[in-house]
């Protein structure tokens, strides 16, 4: 079962992408603060994380380093959503072990093609 | 000296003791024809004038000097700017000197026209400027953006996903409506953030602090040092202690002596026995020179007005007052003269080594006030680098009002942007 979790603050978003998600026959989990959310993403072990760089409490590069840091998080693909498009950005978000960096707004057609594509070509798991 | 070109080839001419037919057969024209020259009956440029300038043993701009120099320099710099085409022609610019000569009204459109190009430059620059880096704006855009994401999204479930229940369309479009809602507040916050600032001695400061970073004008005009470009505080540049730390050290000085201070701010100030103040200055002006890293400094009056900030990569500082109450160089100014040295981790990501002190700025005898100063300085750190001297690591931001560390007990005021 494909199971993708979204970390985002933004309650209409999650709403969206939740319903878009489910239509493709995913199950989805979400988390809205930034504290402790590797924690949980850890013990969920998702197929994909969808994460919001600028989150409540911790941003979403230190929780994409926390999940990257832990032998379980090594491989589950990371796909960064933000409104901060600047090179530094993207330059951090890949230090910090984001697979794909995507700015807001986007069409929910391009989201769901990278999803698949991540999904695709994620590193099999036990 | 003679104010036209054929005034001065007249006076370089007769102080060399060349009659009129001498130069004249020098230059291989006819006495006649330099008569009208260096009576300004004629222009004279291009090969012309260098042969000119050759026999009569001066350099061209000597013959060009003044505001017809300037001027040329300014239509060169004009014609460079012109964006490269197939379709148009370019510039002559070997006939430069003859245009200015031969048509000085409409070199003077040219040249004010020039004049309020690059002005309405600089003025984009410091708008492009203010929308990088600043912390309120920067935010604001970011939560619009996640609205217009929001309703973006929705909308297209409702028009693409045609087959979807009532209950949930009647859901999506309550949801659309809600954050059309506040996209209206996002976007009237943004508009506050571009009404007129009212003409602060802290603005005037921010902007007279702008480096020059057009790469055009850098290109036209030497680097002046980064004291004089930035315009330190007055009471900085005329005190003793910068000018002893302007000339003792130096990034060789710092080499030889870095196993005494390690390159820790306040050592250097110990070793060179010096105000850490200047030392921190002086370090602003070496940055990124030998092992030095890029500082950034910011410094405050005890009311945490700005009286001077330079930014660098990612730390934004506040262009009046108003940062986060967190940082060292608010807590220096109660511990006047006490070094403080912490790590600095933004909710962001970005991680910063920062030093701050305090100290006695002036003191009005007559009403027994006593005003001080507090200056940080800063250079960012890998994350993972370990604080040093065992200071500590403090969670911080920019600006409450942006500051999404929710359960900070030093808020003081809420985080505006998502509050309903």
């Amino acid at each position: 079962m494909t199971v993708i979790s979204i970390v985002e603050d933004e309650p209409f978003i999650i709403e969206a992408l939740r319903y878009l998600f489910e239509l493709e026959g995913w199950d989805v989990h979400t988390l809205e603060d930034g504290a402790g959310a590797a924690d949980a993403l850890l013990e969920k072990r998702p197929s994909l994380i969808v994460l919001d760089y600028m989150l409540p409490n911790k941003s979403g590069v230190t929780v994409a380093r926390e999940v990257r840091s832990h032998p379980l998080g090594e491989t589950i693909p990371i796909l960064m959503l933000t409104a901060k498009g600047q090179s530094k950005d993207r330059h951090m978000a890949h230090l910090s072990g984001v697979t794909h960096f995507m700015t807001k707004p986007f069409a929910n057609a391009e989201l769901v093609a990278a999803v698949k594509t991540l999904l695709e070509t994620a590193p099999k798991t036990d | 000296m003679a104010q036209t070109v054929g005034g001065r080839i007249r006076e370089f001419r007769k102080q060399r003791g060349h009659k009129q037919s001498e130069l004249a057969a020098f230059v291989g024209i006819s006495p006649t024809y330099l008569n009208l020259i260096e009576h300004d009956k004629r222009a004279v440029a291009g090969k012309l004038l260098s042969e000119f300038a050759s026999i009569l043993q001066v350099d061209r701009t000597q013959l060009l000097r003044g505001a017809t120099a300037e001027v040329i320099e300014q239509l060169q710099q004009a014609a460079r700017q012109m964006p490269l085409s197939d379709n148009t022609p370019s510039a002559e610019l070997d006939d430069i000197e003859l245009f200015t000569t031969r048509f000085p009204g409409w070199v003077n459109v040219l040249s004010h026209q020039a004049a309020t190009q690059k002005r309405l430059e600089s003025l984009i620059e410091g708008l492009s400027d203010r929308l990088s880096h600043d912390p309120v704006l920067s935010e604001t855009i970011h939560i619009m953006l996640s609205n217009i994401t929001a309703i973006r999204s929705i909308s297209e479930l409702l028009v693409v996903r045609g087959s979807m229940d009532e209950e949930r369309q009647k859901s999506f479009i309550q949801s659309i409506f809600l954050e059309s809602k506040r996209l209206s507040v996002s976007a009237e916050k943004l508009l506050e953030q571009f009404e007129p600032a009212s003409s602060t001695l802290s603005e005037r400061h921010s902007e007279k602090n702008q480096p020059l970073s057009s790469d055009k004008y850098q290109k036209t005009v030497p680097a002046a040092p980064l004291s004089e470009q930035l315009k330190f505080p007055e009471n900085l540049t005329s005190s003793q202690s910068f000018m002893a730390a302007q000339e003792a050290i130096t990034i060789e000085a710092l080499k030889k002596s870095k196993n005494a201070h390690h390159y820790q701010p306040f050592l250097i100030a110990d070793y060179f026995d010096l105000p850490a103040r200047a030392v921190f200055y002086q370090l602003l002006c070496l940055s990124n020179e030998g092992d030095l890293p890029d500082y950034g400094l910011l410094e405050v009056d005890n009311a945490g007005g700005v009286l001077f900030r330079h930014e660098v990569s990612t730390m934004r500082l506040p262009s009046r007052s108003g940062a986060c109450p967190r940082w060292p160089v608010y807590r220096a100014l109660g511990l006047t003269g006490e070094p403080v040295i912490q790590k600095l981790q933004f909710i962001t990501g970005e991680t910063y080594q920062a030093y701050a002190i305090s100290s006695a700025r002036k003191r009005d005898y007559a009403q027994l006030v006593p005003v001080s100063q507090s200056v940080m300085l800063f250079h960012e750190v890998a994350g993972d680098e370990p604080a040093q001297l065992a200071t500590p690591v403090i969670d911080v931001g920019f600006h409450c009002s942006v500051c999404r560390h929710t359960n900070c007990t030093d808020r003081r005021e809420v985080y505006a942007l998502f509050d309903e």
